[in-house]
Formats: structure tokens, sequence, C-alpha cells
């Protein structure tokens, strides 16, 4: 899991925790995060067409909608994280790379 | 009647050394897809620390954590100002909301601790986080379900942000007792602490669980002195 390469998008407007989970989001050899505390900032970080959004605190429906029909068409998997820390986290990126391998 | 049937010895496991872990559901570096969830019950963690030992400062968000100790103290502090140690007997729910951050350490030096942490997802995302620990009800008097969660505020046990129920017993050998799901949209998933269960049927060991739903009632049986379970009512699905 850690050796295949892995863009993410994190959002959480809680920036203590965002910054855990940047850090976590980086722990693979190829993977690559850009963390954003600010909900009017999401959309422009989906277009640089990253692999997986992670959402987390603060993602208000409106929104959450908004990046989920973007998301679907562009074929950006979406994570919605709950829990904090990498606990669940790893789990979620797990169940990503089987669904991906599992459609190619 | 649904029904999933999770054996004590199939459970994900990591011993740290200060930290022996066994894990109902996926977790940290245990991956099972078939064992991710029982309807919004996600975490059902096992843990034994060492003494003096546990986990430092980490955070949670949007989940409903419960702890409850089956032996020993465990210590509690949070990023809200909370210090309190958690002792058997009591029951603690954390509503991590927004953002919290803890640590969590065995109290004692000379001995080990040894709680589950169970986490559900809940109601309703990023709430105000808030910290509650009681004394549960005497669980000492056998063959009686106690309630020691719920939603409300208002009722027995202590309360968390989903439409759950935890409820937990002693029971004599050949005790038997009902247990009605709270609705229709929930299951319940029943966990052995101590001893061993006939639960619909079937035979359930030390650490066993079994998961049921689309049914309204359980049949619960003691098949040992002393035995011991958790019941676990929890939505199926987000409504």
């Amino acid at each position: 899991m850690l050796h295949t390469p892995i863009k993410f998008v994190a959002f959480n407007t809680n920036e203590q925790i965002l910054r855990i989970l940047v850090r976590i989001l980086k722990r693979g050899a190829s993977w690559e995060c850009s963390g954003i505390a600010q909900i009017e900032q999401v959309q422009s970080a989906l277009e640089g067409k990253p692999d997986v959004l992670v959402i987390g605190v603060g993602g208000q429906d409106q929104y959450v909608a908004q990046w989920t029909n973007y998301c679907e068409a562009q074929g950006i998997h979406i994570i919605h994280h709950y829990g904090g820390g990498s606990g669940l986290l790893f789990n979620s990126i797990q169940a990503y790379l089987d669904q991906k391998e599992q459609s190619s | 009647m649904k029904q999933v049937l999770h054996l004590a010895q199939e459970r994900g496991s990591a011993n740290h050394g200060w930290l022996n872990s066994h894990h109902s559901f996926s977790f940290a570096n245990y991956y099972n897809p078939q064992k991710m969830n029982f309807g919004l019950l996600r975490v059902l963690n096992d843990d034994t620390v060492a003494p003096g030992m546990g986990f430092g400062k980490h955070p949670h968000d949007n989940m409903e954590i419960i702890s409850i100790p089956l032996q020993g103290d465990l210590e509690h502090e949070d990023s809200m100002g909370n210090k309190a140690v958690i002792r058997e007997g009591e029951i603690q729910a954390m509503s991590a909301g927004t953002g919290i951050f803890h640590s969590e350490y065995n109290a004692s030096k000379s001995d080990e601790v040894k709680f589950l942490q169970i986490w559900i997802f809940p109601r309703e995302k990023d709430v105000a986080p808030r910290y509650d620990q009681i004394v549960l009800p005497d669980l000492s008097k056998a063959n009686t379900l106690h309630q020691v969660l719920s939603p409300n505020p208002d009722d027995a046990g202590i309360w968390v942000h989903q439409d759950a129920w935890f409820n937990m017993g002693t029971f004599d050998n050949g005790a038997s007792q009902s247990y009605d799901i709270k609705r229709s949209s929930n299951g319940v998933y029943a966990f052995i602490i101590d001893g061993s269960f006939e639960i619909e049927g079937q035979k359930l060991s030390k650490r066993d669980a079994l998961g049921l739903w689309e049914t309204d009632t359980i049949q619960i049986k003691s098949l040992e002195a002393g035995s011991r379970l958790l019941l676990i009512d929890v939505p199926m699905n987000f409504s």
C-alpha cells in the first residue's frame, strides 16, 4: 500500500488534526498530500486532479454534494474520514486500493 | 433474522508489548474487508495495557468513543481540560465532534488495565466535543440486563449522539433473558465478556460475538455461572 503512488487532497477545518492527517498521508514513499482548511479552496485543489479527496471536519453538506458530483465525473475517490488519526485512515486507503484493483 | 458470527480467535490482533489489542473490526494495520463494521458500530477494541503505559496525546473527530474498563484503572486527559481516572465499574463517553486530543494511560504502576474501546459513527457530524463519565449501576445484580448507554441524557446510563443502546449483565448458569431491539432499523452486536452463552441457538464463548438484525427480539441463555455480556444495539445504516 505504501508504495502505490497516490495523490491526496485532505480537507479538515480543524487545523491541528489537518496537520496530522497530512503527515500520515505523506507516509507512503510515493504519496503526496495537499492539506486544505478553507472550504472555498477545495474545488480548486480538486482541479489539480488528485486521486483521493479526504473529507474530515467542516464538510458542509452543500459543498460535499458539489465535490461529490465533481469527483464522480473526474474519477476522484472520496474518503469520508472519521476518527481523527490513522486508526481508520489506512483501512479506508486499503479499501480504495482494493476497489481500484478490482475495477482495473 | 440475519446474523454474523465473529469468533474470538478470528479477531485481528496487535501485540506491541505495552499494548495487546484485539480488533473485532478492521483497525490500524488489521484490514479485513469482511469486517469493517456492524451497522454504525465501527470499532470494538479489546485492549490490555501494561502498567504505567498508554496512548499518548492523539486526535479524534466525528466519532462517539466509549471506554469500558474490565479490570484496572485508566487515566484520561483531554484538550477540553478533563483529567480523570476511569475505573472498573464505570463507563466513559466522548463525542469527538469537531475535534479533541486526548491521552489514555494505565493509572497503575503495577497492574495491567483491560478495557473495551468502542467507536460508533455519530448521528450528525461536527458537534461540539464533549466528555462524560459515570459510575455504572450495580452490575452485580445477576440475571438482569442493565442499560449503560442510550441516546437520551435523561435515560439510564451515559449518552451519545447516536440512536444506540448498550446493555450489560452477569448471569447464573442456565439463566435466560430476552432482549427487545430498540428500533426496527437497529441490530444488536452481542459480545461475550466472560463465560459462555447461547444466543438464538448459537453457542458463544469468551470474547466471541454474534451480530443479529432484521429481528425484534433475541433470546439469551447463560451456559455457566458468572457469564457476562455486552449488547450493543445500533442502527444498521445512516438514516
